[in-house]
Order: structure tokens, then C-alpha cells, then sequence
């Protein structure tokens, strides 16, 4: 019955709503009449009621209001999403760092295998990317150069190991040439054979330059060379094996007692300060001239730090000169032996040298002349004392005249150390 | 209005887009306004609080418990909420009567007297209706809610909402009785 009802209002509500009157619509359902009429009068009343809109004012103000709360929601959301971002910001690092290091970690079982890799083993890429690798995050210029010259050092002596084995490999390494003929020369320890399909380019290919040497290693120990970069002057290249620096000179004839061995590897001045290589090398010919501290002898330049030395030569003299070459290639001399100097000293003495090549000399003066131990002192006495500095040297001078109670040699090279 | 899209307003409301809320603002005040105040009958009353349902609207999309899809809904739903909480805090703390402070009492015709008249009786029956015959009637006869937009948005069936309209109007038209007459 009530469901009947609720049916019949919601007719006659929409009939209402059509604009018919109360009392045509109750006309159709005059059985319910009586129930109907007041609830469709308090529909009409209802449907009546008013139903204003908004003031434009009040729309306005309300939604200025909300834009200004979102703005401050806004604000308040920045410091949220910044954390947020922090830590996936932070996440993204932590897993790069471990990457990186898991990276590293696994990689060091290969790189230590190939860290005694030659040119043409299937390591050696390994090697040399390694090197690469760790050239790009070194950012200190100081620090990278000494990198790089340290890998320079290592491919030449990855050249002498090729060489040793007696392997044919293609190679490029730098150095500085030491020896120089017409067939061949000598970069940094290592002989070059030049052959007519050996190409030049740069300065021109002296002793003392710093080069480029690109060829092929043979089993004949010498490295066919099939180019030739001479590079400009202040190119920092390997010198060339240091290993033997410390050894005692084998070599000396001491008949003359006046001249030290040849090519020993003598520690010559402890004073330059830039001397990485203490590889003894000697240059014999004329001084064509002299300035300041730098002589060119036979078209060489050399250079002299040493004072006492710079009074001692002058241009037109006949000289050996020992000496070594710095990480840039100059030659610093530390040794003077006037051949022929064309006036009132005679060529040979080199009583008037300074450093140690003085106290070398002294060493054998005195030997020769008072010591009757033997004939052989400066072999490995000298070798030692050759490594001391000046006071050493003079103290030994001292002791050695003092023991000898003959004050004769006193004249020789120590009152050039000032 | 034809540029109005529920999906993007609901997109541009999570992000506090300036634009999206000043589009659902446009859209939807008036009729939240005119449900509040079918229920309250007061002008400014009914602007606040429909201004208040609009910046809950906006905690609750950023909080995630806005709208899902219908905006109006969740509105008029919130309103109807606000409209109830405001209404118990008067019966808490009754100031005046409503024909006091509420009632246009603004002279003119005759005519426009005796229907001023009128409505301030059927408002006044009207406001002493239990909350969900308010609820159901604003719904029909000031939203203008089809029987089933009703019950849907009531969360009712449809039969349950026609015995409630039936029991809302048969109280209102009793009320309307007991208003005395000035």
C-alpha cells in the first residue's frame, strides 16, 4: 500500500515539476486524494522556496580565498618535494658510488693481470685503458704529469722487455737520443735502426732531442724505426732506465789516474734539483760557444749550473764534457775535461772540475801519488764517495791528506769548492 | 562549461593548478551555495560555508581522499556535512531565533509581504526537519536531483528515498501548520 503511494507521489512530483496544479494531478488518483494533497502542497512550498544565486562579491571573495590557500599549499609542498628528491638524489649516488666500486673491485683481478702486459698481448689493451682511466680522474695538472710520465717511462720500458724477448711488436715510445749516427741512434737506452723508409719530421734529430719513435721491435734487439717525431725543446720525455743509477763505475783504466770511467751511472750533482735521470753521458768536441751557462759544443747545446765549472771552458776549447739529461732533455754538464784548451792548461787535467768529479779526481791523485794500497780505489770507494756531497767530499780530501801527512794535493780542486 | 573536463580539473586540482581549481570553482559554487543555503537559508552564511567546502576540497585532493571521479558529488556531500556540523553548533548555542536574524524583513508590496511571509514559514518548518529530510528535499527541489541522481548520491535505493521524500514533505507540510501565523 505505502510503496503504491511513494509510486504515485513521485508521478504526480513529476507532474509538479511539469507544471501541472495540485488539483489536476490529484483528478488522476482520486483514491488518494486525502493522502496525496497535503504532501503535494508541501511540495509545491518546497519547490517554491527560493534559490538565490551567489553575489558576484562573494564568488569572487571565495575564490580568491581558495587560490590563495592553494599558493600556500604550494609553498608548503617545496621543502616536501626537496626532501623527497634528496633522497632518491642520494639513493642515485650511493648506487653509482657502488657501482663503481663493485666495478673497480671486480676489475682489479684484470687489471693486475695485465699491468705486466706487453704491446701485442691480449692484456695490453687492458693495461693501457686502465692507464686512460685513471689519467681522467686525476684532475691536479701536477699529479697528472707525473702520471704521464710514469706511463711514458713504462712503455719504454716495455720497449727494453720486447727487445729482450727478442718479439716483433709495433711499438711508439718517447725518449731522448743519446747516440746519433747516420744508420742508427740511441733513445733513451734503447737502439733504433734508421732505414731509408724511416720518415722525419719536427727540429732536427740531434743528440739531446726529445723524440717519438714509432717502428717494430726485432729479434735482433734494436727497434726498426718507421718514424721519427723530433719534438720541440721542454718535451718531457723518459730518459731511460735508472735502476743501475747506484752501481759503482766498473770501467777505469786508471793508468792516467786522472780519467773517471766511461759512461758510468754516477749521481753527479746533488744539487740539481731536476734530475730525475743520473744517466752519465759524455760529449766530446769544440766549445763554438759560450754564454752565460750554456756552451754549444759541436752544434750541441749543453748547460752549466755549476759556477765553478763556467770559468773553466771557453769558446775554441777542446772538451769532454759529462753530464746527464733532465726529464725535458737538456743536457746538464757535471764534468769538464779540457782536451786541448789552446792556452796555458793542459787538456787533460781536470784538477780544476768541481763537484765530484773533483773529489773523483783527488781521490785518484791521491791514491796515485801517496796511497800505496792500490791502484784501484776510486773503483768503489770513489763510486761511493761520487755520491756524497761537497763536504763529504772534502772531508775525505782532508782525512786522505791528513793520513797521508802530505799536503801537496791540497793545490788540487778543493779550493774550487766555495 | 563545455570546456570543463572532470578528468583534467581532478588532475590540475592534485597539482594546485591556479587554473584547474578556478575552473572547478566556476563550475560547481553555485550550486553548492544553493544547497547550503536551501538548508540554512541565509545568503552569507551559505556563501562561507560553501567557500569552506571548496578549500576542504582541495586538503582532501592533496591528502588523497578527494574525489575519485565526481566532484559535485563529494561538493554537495561535504556541504550537506558542513551544513549538519554548523546546524549542531547552533542548537549548541542558540543566539536567535531564526525569524529574527535570518528573515528578510526589507518593506515592501503587500503581495511580496504575504510570499515573504510564506517562505519564512515553510523555512521555518523546513529547519525542523531531522537532517536527512533537509538533506533529501534540497536535494530534489533546490538541486533539482532526479529520484535516482538522489538515491545515488544518498548511497540509498531508490525505493528507500521515495518513503523518505514521502515522510520529509508529510513533516514539512505539518510544520508548515505549527509555524504560527504573525
Amino acid at each position: 500500500m505505502n510503496n503504491k503511494l511513494y509510486d504515485t507521489l513521485e508521478i504526480c512530483l513529476q507532474a509538479l515539476e511539469n507544471g501541472d496544479s495540485v488539483d489536476t494531478i490529484l483528478t488522476r488518483y482520486p483514491d488518494l486524494e486525502s493522502e496525496l494533497r497535503p504532501i503535494l502542497e508541501a511540495a509545491q512550498q518546497a519547490h517554491a522556496m527560493p534559490a538565490p544565486m551567489p553575489s558576484p562579491e562573494a564568488m569572487r571573495r571565495g575564490k580568491a580565498r581558495l587560490l590563495q590557500q592553494a599558493a600556500e599549499m604550494r609553498e608548503a609542498k617545496r621543502p616536501t618535494r626537496g626532501r623527497q628528491r634528496v633522497i632518491p638524489l642520494f639513493q642515485r649516488l650511493a648506487i653509482s658510488l657502488s657501482l663503481t666500486v663493485a666495478a673497480l673491485m671486480g676489475g682489479t683481478g684484470l687489471v693486475q693481470a695485465s699491468s705486466t702486459a706487453l704491446p701485442g698481448e691480449n692484456l695490453y689493451p687492458v693495461k693501457r685503458t686502465w692507464e686512460d682511466m685513471r689519467l681522467l680522474f686525476v684532475f691536479s695538472p701536477t699529479v697528472r704529469e707525473a702520471m704521464e710520465g710514469e706511463y711514458e717511462q713504462e712503455r719504454l720500458d716495455e720497449v727494453s722487455e720486447l727487445l729482450r724477448e727478442g718479439r716483433v711488436v709495433s711499438i711508439t715510445f718517447s725518449g731522448v737520443v743519446t747516440e746519433s749516427t747516420a744508420s742508427s741512434i740511441v733513445v733513451s737506452t734503447v737502439p733504433v735502426a734508421l732505414t731509408n723508409a724511416t720518415t722525419f719530421s719536427g727540429d732536427p734529430l740531434t743528440v739531446g732531442a726529445a723524440v717519438i719513435v714509432t717502428g717494430q721491435t726485432d729479434s735482433a734487439g734494436h727497434v726498426s724505426a718507421m718514424a721519427v717525431q723530433v719534438l720541440p725543446p721542454g718535451s718531457v720525455v723518459p730518459t731511460g732506465e735508472n735502476d743501475e743509477s747506484e752501481k759503482p763505475s766498473t770501467v777505469n783504466d786508471n793508468s792516467g789516474g786522472s780519467v773517471p770511467s766511461t759512461n758510468e751511472n754516477e749521481s753527479q750533482d746533488e744539487n740539481e734539483s731536476d734530475t730525475p735521470k743520473k744517466d752519465t753521458f759524455h760529449i766530446e768536441g769544440t766549445v763554438q760557444s759560450v754564454d752565460g751557462n750554456v756552451w754549444i759544443i759541436d752544434g750541441q747545446t749543453v748547460y752549466v749550473n755549476d759556477p765553478a765549472l763556467l770559468a773553466l771552458v771557453k769558446a775554441g776549447m777542446q772538451v769532454e764534457v759529462r753530464g746527464y739529461f733532465t726529464a725535458d732533455g737538456r743536457f746538464i754538464v757535471t764534468q769538464v775535461e779540457i782536451k786541448n784548451s789552446g792556452s796555458d792548461r793542459t787538456g787533460t787535467n781536470p784538477s780544476n772540475n768541481s763537484d765530484s768529479s773533483d773529489d773523483e779526481t783527488n781521490a785518484n791523485q791521491n791514491d796515485n801519488s801517496n796511497d800505496d794500497n792500490s791502484s784501484n780505489d776510486n773503483s768503489s770507494d770513489d763510486g761511493e764517495n761520487k755520491n756524497e756531497n761537497k763536504n763529504e767530499n772534502e772531508n775525505k780530501n782532508e782525512n786522505d791528506n791528513s793520513s797521508n801527512g802530505n799536503d801537496n794535493e791540497n793545490s788540487n780542486g778543493n779550493e774550487s769548492h766555495d | 562549461m563545455s570546456n570543463y573536463d572532470e578528468r583534467r580539473a581532478l588532475e590540475g586540482l592534485q597539482k594546485l593548478d591556479s587554473q584547474a581549481i578556478s575552473a572547478v570553482y566556476d563550475q560547481y559554487y553555485p550550486e553548492v551555495f544553493r544547497y547550503v543555503y536551501y538548508r540554512l537559508s541565509d545568503q552569507a552564511l551559505a556563501e562561507d560555508i560553501a567557500s569552506d567546502v571548496f578549500v576542504r576540497l582541495l586538503e582532501a585532493v592533496q591528502n588523497r581522499r578527494g574525489p575519485q571521479s565526481n566532484i559535485k558529488g563529494w561538493l554537495i556531500s561535504t556541504a550537506s556535512h558542513a551544513v549538519t556540523d554548523h546546524l549542531r553548533q547552533r542548537y549548541r548555542r542558540p543566539v536567535e531565533a531564526i525569524s529574527e536574524t535570518h528573515m528578510d524583513h526589507q518593506p515592501g508590496p503587500p503581495i511580496e509581504f504575504d510570499l515573504r511571509e510564506q517562505n519564512r514559514s515553510v523555512q521555518q518548518a523546513y529547519a525542523q526537519l531531522t537532517s536527512e529530510q533537509q538533506h533529501v528535499l534540497a536535494l530534489r527541489f533546490g538541486e533539482g536531483y532526479s529520484l535516482e541522481e538522489t538515491a545515488a548520491h544518498m548511497k540509498k535505493n531508490v525505493n528507500a528515498v521515495k518513503a523518505l521524500q514521502f515522510r520529509a514533505l508529510a513533516a514539512l507540510q505539518r510544520q508548515i501548520g505549527e509555524v504560527p501565523h504573525e
